[in-house]
């Protein structure tokens, strides 16, 4: 009864005042808008294989995630996971770490990753075939159909940076229960030529692009920017 | 007057209490109850006081009694009044005082420094009259009545006798300043466990908590009060006049290495919790703690412990019979392969003092050395250790955690004089001289930093290596007045003292390359001249039997000169246009008051209250050009009692108190050093109690809470966005309660047997930490530590088992929070994560001991 009482009142002491910050743990989720859809330039677009790396993702308070400016993340997904853009509903990633707070951008990777004890940029386990992303399906435009095939790679600069980092805003609290990170595949495509590669592959060919092709490297780019996934708490 | 009676008789309880346990934790030997440990000084020269003619002339009676010091030879070295009867018979009575002589006062290790109390009483009677006769309890002379003059019968004659005398054993306690000011003495310090080292000491002083994060080449990591000292940057930390602090030291402001000192050589604590004596100088922000040195038990002693982890330990320590207990040499050597992976060490330390009087004249000279080199295990993730991926006791297989090390250097000499007039003033005068070199490896982060000469350089481990070399010289003086006594209510006593010390401090920092050492970034290279120029001025008044106010101001002027190579620093990408470096000098004064009330009401009880404000020097490197302010500021206030019963077997202390700080520092791992954190608040309570309920058991218990905010952390910048702290928040690393309870037991069984006699001691301790709050919303584990000793003394022959962490906890002797990567995940994580230090598993040792 005295071991009680004693621990009672030391229990009562300490739990006087707050360390000022707390841990979250909560999932995040992924969305795709839809796996068919128009380009720009007309081309009627119907993936048929949309496999992307995506991960590790770092949700920083700096509104710029750089290496230098997010040394510490508020919260992170330390993984690297596969995204079916093809897929209509939520897709579990897995959990997202950290402490409550404001978060300004994000630094990620498409599941070719350079860390820093790394020479080279490697891709990850989830990394679909050792790429950032595999896209396949169909191209339609005035009765002609373009099978297509386009491996892409989204790799870091520099040893011990990300991707890509923008921008984004979210405020974590003790009671956050999920993230989702939506992506919208038909923006992968609008800076492709489907009509200069219609040209070039005979009928009934399949394009297929290597990732230092110009049309592949066009959607590397829109992964770094107007593709890149957004987040919503 | 009657008080000093009082102190008097508390001082025979104290002292002899004192000095018969201290005999008996050093040498279980004493002697047998009929003969006393302690005898008295006895008069063996008596001298007359003379009636002052202007008090007989008036028909002036009085009772002086006067205070003298007896030195070990039996002279008077010193006096001063206890109880006036005025100044001219104050002066006659002094007069005669200093001419008398003693058998100096002795115990089992011969003679030693005593104070005695003489009653001189002024009497005047007719002539015819019975002159008194001299009641004495003591065998005291009672000098000769004065004549009376013949020619005239009527004339009143003079008696001036020493009916009797008091004989003290006076303690080596200085006047308290604070509720919590505690000294400890070496009964308490071993009474559960003989510790390894200085440092491990301090444990058992009310609030402390002392822990080795770093290996045995590094300085302890010590909380005191709500303060995370880390490792001395918020205790002034000395050994009688030489300060252990390092200031601008690159591994922490104010590192002390405790390591330099030998824990047998011991003698008692003085720690001071808060700033109340305007002696405390730089860093005495949570509080100031004094190694008094010294060995009771004289000769040679041999000391060979071995013990887990293959450790070895060598100690000879000679205290020459017949010389002062300040006066030893003791030389100790110590190896261990160390507890998990990467923990071996190797050190050796020496000290040696030796005291000496001549006339009014005491000195003492000191030396000391040390060296000592340790492998580090470094942290490791406790995710890492949850998920099996690495041992708790281990170190991370990797080339850099393997190559974490520290090598430690120190070595120092001071000589002390003072001067006692035999009007009582004391007149002092120090000066010493400190080498240390410093050079530690320690990998926090993993594999995060990027080379800031060449940022195309990452990823090649963050092994940090620092190196400070630090020559230091130092004085002191002071003069101290003889207690004035302007009217019979009011005694005053005065002190003035100004100390110097220079530093000359070169350092540098870098990141190494393992296997080969390859420097592959520069972080820091510097020397800086750091100048700290101290005055005070204290008073001691005394106002009535009750009421004492001490107290006074303090104030210092500190000057640095700092030549920073690697600042202004050009980036690749740019062209150089100037060349690197960047020096420049600050200037600024700390000042403040420190006063304590102290009041008592009863003989058993004393109430005080203390207020004081004190500094701390900064990091010289963080100075810009011509700042004037480089200082913490702390103000600290306390009330608390002090209840002494059952003639003094029993003290209890209980104090509340508040600290404020204007800029306070926390460990940056990223840094390898403790960074600015702003201003924190503590408040809370201490409670401590001493026992010895017989001459043969001691035990003490404290507890001490504090509720450790932090009122306004740095906020966040582009460079650090997130910033683990919040204002308001609880303090990290500070544990809120800290609980230690020690119990010895020494006691002699057999009175002889054989050719000796037979004592046993046993001792248990045992140390709680609740809980402590870390970075980013994270808690430490609480920790519990049971502790526990046995020995045997039979004649010259010594034996004692130590067990350290007796039930086998693991637990952190030190934890973080802060983001790391090595590579145990096939992902880099940036979110902060806990990191610890393992503290040591159960640990045995043995020792055998000679005593000669």
């Amino acid at each position: 009864m005295m071991r009680a009482a004693f621990l009672s009142i030391v229990i009562a002491l300490v739990a006087c005042g707050d360390t000022g910050q707390v841990r979250v743990r909560y999932p995040m989720v992924a969305e795709s808008e839809g796996a068919s859809f128009t380009t720009p330039s007309g081309w009627a677009v119907a993936l048929t294989e949309a496999r992307l790396g995506f991960g590790p993702v770092y949700f920083c308070a700096s509104e710029q995630a750089s290496a230098e400016l997010c040394p510490v993340a508020v919260n992170e997904l330390a993984a690297g996971v596969e995204v079916d853009l093809t897929a209509a509903g939520p897709q579990p990633l897995g959990d997202v770490t950290g402490t409550n707070g404001s978060i300004r951008s994000v630094a990620l990777d498409y599941g070719v990753t350079w860390f820093t004890t790394e020479r080279q940029p490697t891709a990850l386990a989830a990394a679909p075939d050792g790429v950032s992303a595999i896209l396949a399906g169909t191209a339609a435009k005035a009765g002609r159909n373009l099978p297509f095939h386009i491996r892409v790679v989204v790799a870091p600069q520099f040893a011990g940076t990300s991707s890509v980092a923008y921008r984004t805003d979210g405020t974590i609290s003790r009671t956050t229960s999920a993230v989702t990170a939506r992506f919208t595949p038909a923006r992968l495509f609008d800076d492709v030529d489907f009509d200069a590669l219609a040209a070039r592959t005979p009928d009934g060919a399949t394009a297929t692009l290597a990732p230092t092709d110009p049309d592949a490297l066009t959607i590397t780019a829109r992964l770094q920017t107007a593709a890149a996934p957004t987040f919503t708490w | 007057m009657r008080l000093g009676c009082e102190i008097a008789r508390l001082l025979v309880v104290v002292g002899l209490l004192s000095v018969g346990a201290s005999a008996r934790a050093d040498d279980p030997t004493p002697a047998a109850p009929a003969a006393p440990a302690v005898t008295a000084p006895v008069p063996t020269v008596t001298a007359h006081a003379e009636y002052p003619p202007e008090e007989r002339a008036a028909g002036r009676e009085a009772r002086v009694v006067v205070l003298a010091t007896v030195d070990r030879e039996g002279a008077v070295t010193h006096v001063e009044i206890a109880q006036s009867g005025g100044a001219r018979f104050d002066a006659a009575a002094l007069e005669a005082a200093r001419k008398w002589r003693f058998t100096p006062a002795r115990d089992a290790n011969g003679p030693f420094e005593s104070s005695v109390t003489i009653p001189f009483r002024f009497t005047l009677h007719h002539a015819g009259a019975q002159a008194p006769q001299p009641a004495s309890t003591q065998p005291a002379p009672a000098p000769a009545p004065a004549p009376a003059p013949a020619s005239a019968p009527k004339a009143p004659e003079v008696s001036v006798s020493a009916p009797r005398f008091e004989s003290n054993v006076a303690g080596r306690k200085a006047a308290q300043r604070g509720t919590s000011d505690f000294t400890i003495d070496r009964d308490v310090l071993n009474a559960a466990v003989q510790h390894q080292s200085a440092g491990d000491l301090l444990g058992t002083a009310p609030g402390v908590y002392v822990a080795r994060p770093e290996g045995d080449a590094v300085a302890h990591q010590i909380y005191l009060r709500g303060f995370d000292a880390e490792h001395g940057q918020d205790i002034e930390l000395t050994i009688g006049a030489v300060p252990m602090n390092q200031p601008s030291h690159i591994h922490g402001q104010g590192y002390a290495d405790l390591n330099l000192i030998i824990p047998e050589v011991v003698r008692s604590l003085r720690v001071l919790e808060g700033v109340y004596d305007p002696r405390q100088g730089d860093f005495a922000v949570a509080g100031s703690i004094d190694f008094d040195l010294g060995v009771a038990q004289r000769g040679f002693q041999s000391h060979t412990s071995y013990g887990s982890f293959n450790t070895v330990r060598e100690l000879a320590l000679w205290a020459p019979r017949g010389q002062a207990e300040e006066t030893f040499a003791a030389v100790a050597i110590r190896k261990s392969d160390g507890f998990g992976l990467n923990r071996g060490s190797l050190s050796g330390t020496l000290n040696g003092q030796y005291a000496f009087t001549s006339g009014n004249l005491r000195g003492l000279l000191h030396v000391a050395a040390y060296g000592g080199r340790a492998n580090l295990a470094g942290v490791l993730r406790r995710d890492d250790v949850e998920a099996g991926r690495v041992g708790f006791y281990d170190s991370y297989p990797d080339p850099t955690a393997n190559a974490q090390s520290a090598l430690s250097i120190r070595a120092q000499a001071a000589l002390s004089l003072e001067h006692r007039a035999s009007w009582g003033a004391r007149t002092g005068f120090s000066l010493y001289a400190i080498y240390s070199d410093f050079r530690w490896r320690a990998n926090f982060t993993g594999y995060l930093e990027r080379s800031r000469e060449n940022p195309e350089w990452v990823g090649r481990g963050d092994l940090m290596e620092q190196e400070n070399r630090d020559v230091s010289l130092g004085a002191r003086l002071y003069h101290r007045t003889r207690r004035f006594l302007p009217f019979s209510w009011l005694g005053a006593l005065f002190e003035v003292g100004a100390s110097y010390r220079l530093s000359l401090v070169d350092q540098a920092q870098n990141l190494l390359q393992e296997p080969d050492n390859q420097t592959w970034d520069k972080r820091v290279d510097a020397s800086v001249r750091a100048h700290d120029l101290g005055l005070y001025a204290d008073a001691d008044l005394r106002l009535t039997k009750y009421v004492r106010l001490r107290g006074g101001v303090r104030a210092d002027v500190l000057a640095y000169d700092v030549d920073d190579r690697l600042a202004n620093f050009i980036p690749s990408f740019m062209r150089q246009t100037y060349f690197r470096g960047y020096r420049r000098t600050a200037l600024g004064v700390a000042w403040g008051p420190r006063l304590t009330l102290e009041v008592e009401p009863l003989r058993w009880l004393t109430l005080m209250a203390s207020y004081g404000e004190g500094y701390r020097s900064p990091q010289a490197r963080l100075l810009e050009e011509g700042e004037n302010a480089p200082f913490a500021k702390v103000r600290s206030v306390e009330g608390g009692a002090r209840v002494r019963l059952f003639d003094d077997r029993l003290a209890i202390t209980a104090a509340g108190y508040g600290t404020f700080l204007s800029a306070d520092l926390a460990f940056d791992p990223s840094e390898g050093s403790a960074t600015p954190i702003g201003p924190t608040k503590r408040a809370g309570f201490v409670a401590y109690a001493v026992a010895r309920p017989w001459p043969w058991l001691v035990g003490s218990l404290s507890v001490t809470y504090v509720n450790a905010t932090l009122e306004a952390p740095p906020p966040a910048t582009p460079t650090n966005p997130a910033p683990p702290f919040t204002p308001g928040q609880l303090l990290p690393y500070v544990p809120p309660v800290v609980l230690r309870a020690d119990v010895g037991f020494n006691k002699e069984v057999v009175k002889r047997l054989w050719r000796g006699p037979l004592s046993v001691r046993a001792g248990v301790g045992f140390t709680y930490l609740s809980p402590r709050p870390l970075p980013y919303g994270q808690s430490a584990d609480p920790v519990y530590l049971l502790d526990g000793s046995v020995g045997l003394r039979w004649w010259f022959i010594e034996l004692n088992v130590e067990a350290f962490n007796l039930i086998g906890q693991q637990y952190a002797a030190v934890e973080y929070s802060y983001a790391s990567w090595w590579g145990t995940t096939s992902v880099p994580s940036r979110v902060p994560a806990r990191h610890f230090s393992a503290g040591p598993p159960r640990t045995i040792l043995g020792t055998l001991g000679f005593h000669f």
